[in-house]
């Protein structure tokens, strides 16, 4: 695998959350809006970057891997768990509103599964340079993903984008057009079951098609 | 045994390596966190128009309808008097009107603000929001120069309600009137 389509897997054909179903707790929780979204975002990337990068260079050298692999679950964790703690500091610091509105999930990005899953499944077996690929990819794969259900669950629920602190994108004057109101519900928890829920029936619907097209060309 | 003691080791130096990150990281933001914290604590003291850089700032915390109490000690107590801010709620039309009200040493109202409420517009709102009670001047705990406005009886009261309970609470943190 090339260092660009190990870069790009995560975006589409792995996506950790569409494809894998990883990250599922911040992905209903904290997309209300694109701000959050990005916000959860720069903080995954922090933490799957470095624990990827940290992992690897770990098990990298035979001897330090030969110590460290009987133990290397409560290893991941405490390495992980130390980048989170990093990330909630500098984060209360210099963002605290943001900080505030992802509450409890900053900390919870430590059981991740996206997190721990990249640092099992891929960095303890290649290079540093491969895994932070990896993770970066994965990484921004995961926003993208977290951002596309913000941005659904933003526009329908408060005819709105907030793109960063007061830079909001009004789109009211769309649903003026229609004569209805935003629907409040995709702001609601129900609204992010509901978002997900539809977009992962939408993926699944386009390789059920694509399956079948494979098959009926080999058939014929 | 040798299996388990490498192990052991290995968690140890791990998690003195990453308490020590964590301690240089907590060293460099820990200061910013309090001053953040600190900033967002005292934001609604000041739209009640004190010069808060005249006063060290001390709060407690209460239980009931006053949760808590800032203390403002002048730094130049010569000019200053000890002032002492109710942050008190009540229920008007709705539940959770939060005032804010600034008593001096005298038992006098320096200033009042409202901080919060869940009052109808065009009725409780605005009497909130542009009508003035009459009472910075006022000597607790005699209120009788309080100024209703009239057709919002409900949200009156609560604000009346409000000065009631910080003259008792005032009258008991600078040791009865004077």
């Amino acid at each position: 695998m090339t260092a660009k389509e190990n870069f790009f897997k995560g975006f589409v054909k792995e996506n950790p959350l569409f494809i894998s179903a990883l990250g599922m707790c911040p992905a209903l929780a904290i997309t209300k809006s694109i701000e959050n979204a990005i916000g959860m975002g720069i903080a995954v990337l922090f933490v799957l970057v470095f624990s990827n990068l940290l992992v690897s260079l770990i098990t990298m050298n035979p001897k330090i891997r030969e110590k460290v692999m009987p133990v290397r679950i409560p290893v991941y964790i405490v390495l992980i768990a130390s980048l989170v703690v990093i990330v909630e500091m500098v984060m209360e610091a210099f963002l605290p509103d943001l900080f505030e509105t992802l509450g409890v999930f900053i900390p919870l990005i430590v059981v991740n599964c996206i997190i721990f899953g990249r640092a099992e499944a891929y960095a303890g077996d290649h290079k540093p340079l491969e895994s932070v690929v990896d993770g970066a990819g994965m990484a921004l794969g995961f926003t993208g993903a977290i951002m596309i259900i913000s941005l659904i669950r933003e526009v329908l629920g408060a005819g709105s984008i907030t793109i960063w602190g007061n830079i909001k994108l009004d789109l009211t004057f769309i649903f003026d057009f229609l004569g209805i109101e935003p629907i409040s519900m995709f702001l609601q928890p129900v609204g992010a079951f509901f978002t997900l829920g539809f977009i992962l029936a939408a993926i699944a619907a386009i390789q059920n098609a694509k399956k079948n097209k494979t098959s009926k060309e080999v058939s014929k | 045994m040798k299996q388990g003691l490498t192990s052991g080791l290995v968690l140890l130096i791990l998690g003195i390596i990453c308490g020590l990150t964590l301690s240089v990281v907590n060293f460099l933001t820990a200061p910013i966190i309090m001053q953040n914290e600190q900033a967002k604590k005292y934001e609604s003291l000041n739209d009640l128009g004190i010069e808060m850089s005249q006063y060290t700032i001390t709060d407690s915390s209460l239980s009931g309808a006053i949760d808590t109490v800032y203390l403002l000690t002048p730094i130049d107590s010569q000019t200053n008097p000890i002032i002492r801010v109710y942050s008190v709620t009540t229920t008007g039309f709705s539940e959770g009107l939060n005032m804010m009200i600034a008593v001096d040493e005298n038992m006098i109202v320096v200033a009042y603000v409202t901080v919060s409420h869940q009052e109808s517009p065009g009725y409780g709102k605005d009497t909130l929001e542009t009508h003035d009670f009459n009472m910075v001047g006022a000597v607790l705990p005699d209120t009788t120069q309080f100024e209703a406005k009239a057709k919002t009886t409900v949200t009156c009261d609560a604000v009346l309600l409000c000065f009631d309970l910080v003259a008792i609470q005032a009258t008991l943190d600078f040791g009865g009137e004077n």
